[in-house]
């Protein structure tokens, strides 16, 4: 990455006493495909609105290809967005809603030029048949299909995705996602896709930008992001099912949660309190083999047992909290089983500065 | 429940159209007829003399009276219908589209104090019209507006305005903005946008506003009154001029003039029946 396609240096914007965006400092390499993630309210759809021109910043500057953007219209702007709801006109055909952007002024398309792009893009979509339909009468699948027939069609210099697949029911939307992320690697323009969906995230990016309450919290590639998330809020943002906090002080060669369990072996100096996670797939889980042998500080009783497919994940208390802990499916637990759990230090993320696990509060942003 | 139904229909439709038949019959009565003093309602082909009969000999003479210049007034019908038609489609489709272009702005642009400015504009409808005639009066005096056709379009626009900016600020409201910001960021401007996608969704709306704003200028009658010696008479006001002219009232002719009068605003509210419908009950059903 020489010099980035896109630059985005402190982006701020307001609306009224919420700040949306927070000096929000992203670079994008031509041809990637960065997925923002956030959860409902974080100011995702905002960020690509103001890529986009839609909404005006209060501070800070936007370079496409080195060019700053403040001075361009949308129209100008040349980037395509591809909207949660509402991309198509309803009373039209899919085929004028996909001329629809080729016949803009400036474009300036001869009628067989128009017609060529309009077939390609459909087959690349797989949509030919459906180019004479009314948009209203298609499905919420075919309608993203055109949706986003309708901004490749252009071939834009970006391209902007605000959450196209959410409307979809679950099996369509990974069909989809797939589909797309193919796609966006052929056409290779790059692309800023916005989802709260961490699947999407995992699946489809190069890199991830983690986006919380209008602040860029992590940008990275997906397996960096989750498994050294920078902060416990990150780290609540992907994985399935939620990582776990414990706060833990180091104290004769262990790492001793506030009760005084035992987390893990340790040959930490003492110290402050600190905060560690714990994904679920990294606490082994093993079955008791008697009272005898077994280690008290290591029991946990089993709350519920969540069948999830390829494993099943346990839901249990121990340490005085409830942790998840994910077992093979071969495998058969039952609610109030005994079980003992094992964790390696190596596979504990440390936050030294932050003693606390985020709040309910930091979450609902 | 199905006979009541139609039996109010039935009555509701009766009282409604009593006055038109009745307007139409007298249209084609003679003259004494229509101020005898036993009501003459039935056509007939048989001349008989009797004072007492209700029946009419049917005569078309009254239309064709319409294109003769009557005692009292300066020019025939046509030409005060003409003033009506021009001052009524000019005002209607300068109110229409000055308040499509004002809604656009207060629906889509954070306008400082917009509500203020929506409050005000409605303001100009709290206060009877011709409590103004007055100082329209005198204004229109100084600058010589009196008497003209442009003045009654300027006067008609700026009544309907505030009608027209409300009505359409409702129908452009419910067009979501993401269908314009799809349009510019396929590469058109905001004109462009608002030509090719919020006009042709806001036709219903424009269709609606302009029966109403017709309907007001068509049948306005005090300042036609009041600003006009003779210049820009519309129908209304030269009916009401006819009276205490020494021939008379001209029944037959007032009634065949009214109901051709009464005419194009059946003749559009039917054309926009479609959309009039949908507009009426715009609003009131959400999907």
């Amino acid at each position: 990455m020489s010099t980035p396609f896109l630059e985005l240096r402190g982006v701020t914007r307001r609306f009224g006493n919420t700040v949306a965006l927070d000096r929000v400092n992203l670079e994008l390499g031509d041809g990637e495909l960065l997925v923002v993630l956030g959860p409902t309210g974080a100011g995702k759809t905002t960020l690509l609105r103001t890529i986009a021109g839609l909404e005006p910043i209060e501070a800070g500057t936007i370079l496409m290809q080195g060019q700053d953007l403040s001075k361009l219209s949308v129209a100008q702007r040349d980037v395509a967005l591809v909207f949660q709801n509402f991309s198509l006109y309803p009373d039209w055909s899919v085929r004028r809603n996909l001329e629809f952007p080729l016949r803009a002024p400036g474009r300036a398309l001869g009628a067989e030029e128009i017609r060529e792009r309009v077939a390609h893009s459909a087959s690349l979509l797989g949509i030919e048949a459906l180019l004479d339909r009314p948009a209203r009468l298609l499905s919420g699948g075919e309608m993203q299909r055109v949706a986003i027939g309708r901004a490749i069609v252009r071939r834009p210099r970006l391209y902007l995705m605000d959450e196209p697949l959410t409307n979809l029911d679950a099996k369509l939307r990974e069909t989809l996602r797939v589909e797309l992320a193919v796609l966006a690697r052929s056409l290779r323009v790059p692309m800023i896709y916005v989802t709260h969906d961490q699947g999407e995230a995992l699946s489809m990016a190069d890199r991830i930008a983690v986006l919380v309450a209008g602040k860029l919290q992590q940008v990275g590639a997906p397996r960096e992001v989750y498994s050294r998330p920078i902060s416990p809020l990150v780290a609540r943002q992907l994985g399935q099912p939620e990582i776990n906090f414990f706060t833990v002080r180091p104290h004769a060669g262990f790492l001793c949660t506030e009760d005084g369990t035992r987390l893990c072996a340790s040959a930490k100096a003492e110290s402050e309190q600190s905060l560690v996670g714990v994904r679920p797939e990294h606490i082994e889980v093993r079955t008791v083999a008697g009272a005898a042998g077994s280690d008290a500080q290591r029991t946990a009783v089993i709350e519920l047992v969540e069948n999830s497919g390829p494993h099943q994940i346990l839901v249990t208390r121990w340490a005085g909290q409830r942790v998840h802990a994910l077992a093979d499916r071969s495998r058969e637990f039952h609610v109030g089983d005994r079980v003992e759990l094992r964790i390696e230090e190596r596979n504990c993320v440390s936050w030294e500065a932050e003693p606390r696990a985020p709040g309910a509060s930091l979450r609902a942003t | 429940m199905k006979f009541l139904r139609w039996s109010v229909l039935i009555v509701y439709t009766l009282l409604a159209t009593l006055p038109l038949l009745w307007m139409a019959v007298t249209s084609i009565k003679g003259r004494e007829d229509t101020i005898s003093q036993h009501a003459r309602f039935i056509p007939t082909a048989d001349a008989s003399t009797d004072a007492q009969r209700h029946t009419f000999v049917p005569t078309t003479a009254s239309f064709a009276a319409l294109a003769e210049v009557h005692s009292g007034a300066r020019h025939n019908f046509w030409s005060y219908l003409t003033n009506s038609v021009v001052i009524g489609a000019l005002s209607t489709v300068a109110s229409v589209l000055l308040g499509t272009l004002c809604a656009y702005g207060f629906s889509r642009f954070p306008v400082p104090g917009a509500k203020d400015w929506l409050f005000f504009v409605l303001s100009t409808r709290f206060m009877p019209p011709l409590a103004v005639v007055m100082p329209v009066l005198m204004m229109y005096r100084q600058l010589g507006l009196t008497g003209t056709q442009t003045g009654l379009v300027l006067l008609y626009t700026v009544f309907n305005l505030s009608l027209s900016i409300w009505l359409m600020k409702g129908f452009i409201d419910e067009i979501p903005r993401a269908y314009e910001e799809a349009a510019q960021i396929d590469g058109y401007s905001r004109w462009d946008a608002f030509i090719k996608i919020i006009v042709p969704k806001a036709r219903t709306g424009m269709a609606v506003t302009a029966v109403f704003c017709l309907i007001s200028a068509w049948n306005e009658y005090g300042f036609a009154m009041t600003l006009n010696s003779s210049g820009a008479i519309t129908v209304p006001a030269y009916f009401a001029g006819l009276q205490g002219n020494i021939d008379g009232m001209p029944w037959p002719q007032v009634a065949a003039g009214g109901l051709l009068f009464v005419a194009p605003i059946v003749a559009f509210t039917i054309l926009v029946r479609r959309h009039l419908l949908r507009g009426m009950t715009f609003g009131t059903i959400k999907q």
